[in-house]
């Protein structure tokens, strides 16, 4: 009972976080004032000054409005990068599964390549081809993360395959396309949700990671990795300005993480044996006791 | 002795191939480099006078013909803005950004094996609840804002350390740390998971049944074996730390191979910003290669079994 | 014939469970130099951990909660962790079942045995390797000295096996431990470790403890014999008296339920029926009871079986009743 309770503490709590930060973020701005709203003679309040609890940033306007618009901008773009990202990683890792060699073998090598492959440099390199934008930005992100997510679609479809039900289904004729997709294709999904979240978390250090280096959101859009980057230049004088949105990123982050962590945690607890008390002992006779 | 050739010329290929698709991507899908290096005044005589300096006013093929023929040579053409060979630039800015990417691995390194052993030792105790904690704030939190914050503390407050530039070494310090911190959660994690694998194994047992010391027994056997998979895992953190060394740059106004690609992004320079991106795959593509044929020739299994 | 190991009313127990039967129940036995004495019984007999209790290696949980163990005349039942570093690999060494797990894979066979000889002493280089050759040579390893740079993973399991019987034996120990040493092996090789097993037993003069649940290896290999069941020996003596002329009922359901090419092709395996009881719950009275052919009822039950001596040898002896027929 008592481990029912702690493998399911930890999903709660950080589900509880998350739901607050979405709360936050999409019914925020109607209650704030409006984050573009300049106000130049109240430049670089500090935090707990007079209606801003925040304090401003150097134009004036309301930090904390811009925190929460900028949850809403960082948590759409995140939450589009995610999935546009489980989706190319869920084909792809399903092709990894495929039959045909060469396929397979391809296909290992593009999640290979962009696995190590820093996606800072190719962003760079894509902004300058093209412009620095919100799709562009998505873009950048589903190219930065879809290896991870296919890595662990191919680790599960590669597991699956030798089973039985999987040779059953092929000796009754169904073609490869469908036994990934309609045999292997539901025992995916718990894995899914499991990476989902820390996809997720990946994808607004990501988004405010390129905010930063002016690659992402461009201003006057408020967001958090944007934000920092206004806020370097007055690091002495005004540190609630990069401070802020730090903390929120990484709360944010932690929350998502614990969120995924506690969802393997419960998903795990579930498929394991309960161990009974009098066969530990017998276990416990290691090594030579083996016949 | 056959795997070495063609994981070499591996490599070669993929230099080969992000080269050319650098220089065509750029050149397709920029603008006329001529126009943004003049002004909106500029007549056609001096953009044609520009254009001619660029090498922009012959055919895409004589300018790739060219510039090929320039980087065998080891001639990546002159920056727009510098004026000056984009390889005077380059290559300081690159030793820049290795020495800091060095030390942050070192400086990993050292305390993931530290506290990984220690983590797997007494999985209970204070070390490994701290290094969780660690490993946690290392993973979400932003690399530039963990930069951020050790600025505001250990520099503005507390005036230890320089926060920026590069004038001597105690510059690298905070740069270096935040970029460690980036790949300590993975490595920490690995080598506390291999450590007490290797701990289970059946020869650690038998060391311990012929009188082995503890000590003897963790550094010659299950260190060793555990270090293994740390060094697949090192690999991984090369390209990390290439990525994060950009924006620990901008962080910390470290004159790197990360402020240059900027620069070249926001003047819009294209060669510079084309020899960056080329000599930085490039040296991805290097380490990856050297981290490679390392693990073969420590794993005694790969190397005998490629020799056969 | 000196006495190398005596082991004296040895118990093992679980931690923390005071309720359940002990695992090892007053375990007695002597081996003296060169001979070989063997421990057979099924898995879970206990056999195997009455080796480690020897080196104090018990796994996490086991301890030993009564007893003494003497070797070379010295109480290493209440030695601390500092002796019986110096003791293990020097005084008695170990050799395990499964030799490709024992040998660490990254490390070439002059390593290992190398690691092995420094545990205790320093000793330069060049007498590591002549030493190092000389134990290959010994334990019948062939050309010694181009295998020193090979891996386990080159070798075959029965030179594995030999390395690691080097590895037991280059300190020169007095009391060798093998616990199914061959259990793991082809049965073609089987005969070439055990042939090496006794001859250096022998020869080094050596008290050997051989364990497995193999009859006809035994047969092979050991001089005396015990027989262990549910954690206490029910029979004991010269191995050819208590083989030829079992008298536990235990004994003679394992021979013959144990299949060999002498036994008639037309006579089909009699196995014993039934399994162990489970560890720490021995039954009161004789731990057999419930699977013993010959049981009667209101003695077996009741109370502890006595021992009891074959009148041609004294030192053949078995525990039983004396209701039972012998």
């Amino acid at each position: 009972m008592r481990d029912l309770i702690r493998e399911s503490t930890l999903l709660f709590f950080s589900s509880l976080s998350v739901a607050i930060i979405c709360i936050v973020a999409i019914f925020g701005p109607f209650f704030a004032p409006d984050p573009l709203e300049q106000d130049i003679i109240n430049s670089l309040l500090p935090p707990f000054s007079q209606g801003h609890i925040f304090g401003t940033d150097p134009l004036g306007r309301d930090i904390f409005s811009r925190i929460v618009s900028g949850a809403r901008v960082s948590l759409i773009v995140s939450l589009l990068g995610m999935i546009g990202s489980l989706t190319v990683g869920t084909i792809m890792g399903l092709v990894s599964g495929a039959r045909n060699q060469w396929i397979a073998w391809g296909s290992d090598r593009l999640i290979d390549i962009q696995m190590a492959f820093p996606y800072i440099l190719l962003a760079i390199v894509i902004v300058s081809a093209t412009t620095a934008s919100i799709p562009v930005l998505i873009f950048l992100m589903v190219l930065a993360g879809w290896a991870s997510a296919a890595r662990v679609i191919r680790s599960i479809v590669l597991s699956e395959q030798p089973k039985d039900y999987v040779k059953a289904a092929s000796l009754v004729g169904a073609t490869q396309k469908r036994i990934l997709v309609k045999y292997i294709g539901p025992t995916l999904i718990p894995a899914i949700f499991t990476i989902a979240p820390l996809q997720a978390s990946a994808m607004i250090v990501m988004e405010a990671t390129l905010s930063f280096l002016g690659l992402g959101v461009q201003p006057p859009t408020p967001s958090w990795g944007g934000m920092l980057l206004e806020g370097k230049i007055y690091l002495s004088e005004a540190w609630w300005l990069t401070t802020i949105p730090g903390i929120a990123i990484a709360i944010t982050c932690a929350s998502l993480i614990g969120v995924g962590e506690g969802l393997s945690i419960k998903l795990r607890g579930d498929r394991s044996r309960r161990i009974d008390p009098s066969k530990t002992e017998n276990s416990s006779l290691k090594g030579s006791a083996k016949l | 002795m056959r795997y070495f050739f063609s994981r070499v010329a591996q490599s070669l290929v993929i230099i080969s191939g992000i080269t050319v698709s650098v220089f065509f991507m750029l050149r397709f899908t920029a603008g006329d480099p001529a126009r943004i290096r003049g002004n909106i005044y500029a007549t056609n005589e001096v953009l044609e006078e520009y254009r001619r300096q660029f090498g922009t006013d012959r055919t895409v093929a004589e300018q790739f013909y060219s510039f090929i023929k320039g980087v065998i040579r080891g001639n990546l053409g002159d920056s727009f803005r510098y004026q000056q060979p984009v390889t005077e630039l380059v290559l300081p800015a690159l030793r820049n950004t290795m020495l800091l990417g060095f030390m942050a691995l070192l400086i990993s390194i050292t305390f993931a094996i530290i506290l990984g052993t220690m983590s797997a030792r007494n999985p209970n105790g204070l070390v490994a609840r701290a290094s969780g904690v660690i490993a946690v704030f290392g993973q979400s939190a932003p690399l530039f804002w963990v930069g951020l914050l050790l600025i505001n503390i250990f520099a503005l407050k507390l005036g230890w350390l320089p926060s920026g530039g590069l004038t001597d070494w105690k510059n690298l310090v905070l740069p270096s740390m935040t970029l460690a911190l980036s790949i300590l959660p993975s490595q920490m994690r690995v080598l506390a998971a291999s450590v007490k694998a290797e701990m289970d194994e059946d020869y650690v047992r038998t060391a311990h049944a012929f009188g082995l010391s503890s000590k003897k027994v963790y550094f010659i056997h299950v260190l060793r074996n555990a270090c293994l998979p740390l060094l697949t895992v090192i690999g991984n953190d090369m390209g990390v730390l290439l990525g994060g060394s950009i924006v620990a740059e901008v962080v910390f106004n470290f004159p790197g191979i990360g402020t240059l690609a900027l620069v070249g992004l926001n003047a819009r320079d294209y060669p510079l910003l084309q020899g960056v991106t080329i000599v930085a795959a490039s040296t991805f593509v290097l380490i990856n290669l050297i981290v490679d044929l390392l693990y073969t020739v420590m794993n005694p299994r790969v190397r005998l079994g490629i020799s056969k | 014939m000196t006495k190398l190991l005596s082991i004296i009313n040895l118990t093992i127990s679980l931690e923390g469970r005071p309720n359940t039967s002990p695992i090892v129940q007053n375990l007695n036995l002597e081996v003296s130099a060169g001979e070989v004495l063997g421990i057979v019984g099924e898995s879970g007999s206990g056999k195997s951990l009455t080796g480690l209790s020897i080196l104090n290696m018990l796994p996490k949980g086991v301890y030993i909660s009564a007893g003494q163990i003497l070797a070379d005349g010295k109480d290493i039942t209440r030695s601390e962790e500092n002796k019986l570093r110096t003791y293990r690999g020097q005084l008695f060494s170990i050799v395990f079942q499964d030799p490709g797990a024992a040998l660490n894979p990254s490390r070439t066979v002059g390593k290992l045995l190398s690691d092995v000889a420094r545990a205790h002493e320093k000793s330069s280089k060049r007498d590591i390797r002549k030493k190092s050759i000389g134990i290959l040579k010994d334990v019948g390893f062939p050309s010694p000295e181009e295998r020193l740079k090979s891996f386990p993973f080159q070798l075959s399991g029965g030179l594995r096996q030999r390395v690691a019987i080097a590895m037991a034996l280059i300190n020169r120990p007095k009391i060798l431990i093998a616990d199914e040493p061959t259990t793991s092996l082809d049965v073609s090789v089987q005969k070439g470790i055990l042939d090496l097993i006794r001859k250096r037993t022998i020869k080094d003069r050596i008290g050997c403890i051989f364990i497995s649940h193999d009859l006809g290896v035994i047969a092979e290999v050991a001089d005396k014999v015990i027989i262990m069941y549910s954690g206490q020996v029910v029979e004991q003596g010269p191995t050819a008296s208590v083989l030829t002329n079992p008298k536990h009922p235990y004994t003679r359901g394992l021979i013959a339920s144990a299949p060999s090419m002498k036994s008639s092709l037309a006579k089909p395996l009699k196995p014993i029926p039934g399994n162990l009881p489970p560890v720490g719950r021995t039954p009161s009275g004789c731990a057999f009871q419930d699977r013993c052919p010959e049981k009667v009822f209101g003695a077996c039950n009741a109370a502890n079986p006595t021992w009891f001596n074959d009148s041609n040898d004294q030192s053949h002896r078995w525990l039983c009743h004396s209701e039972v027929e012998k």
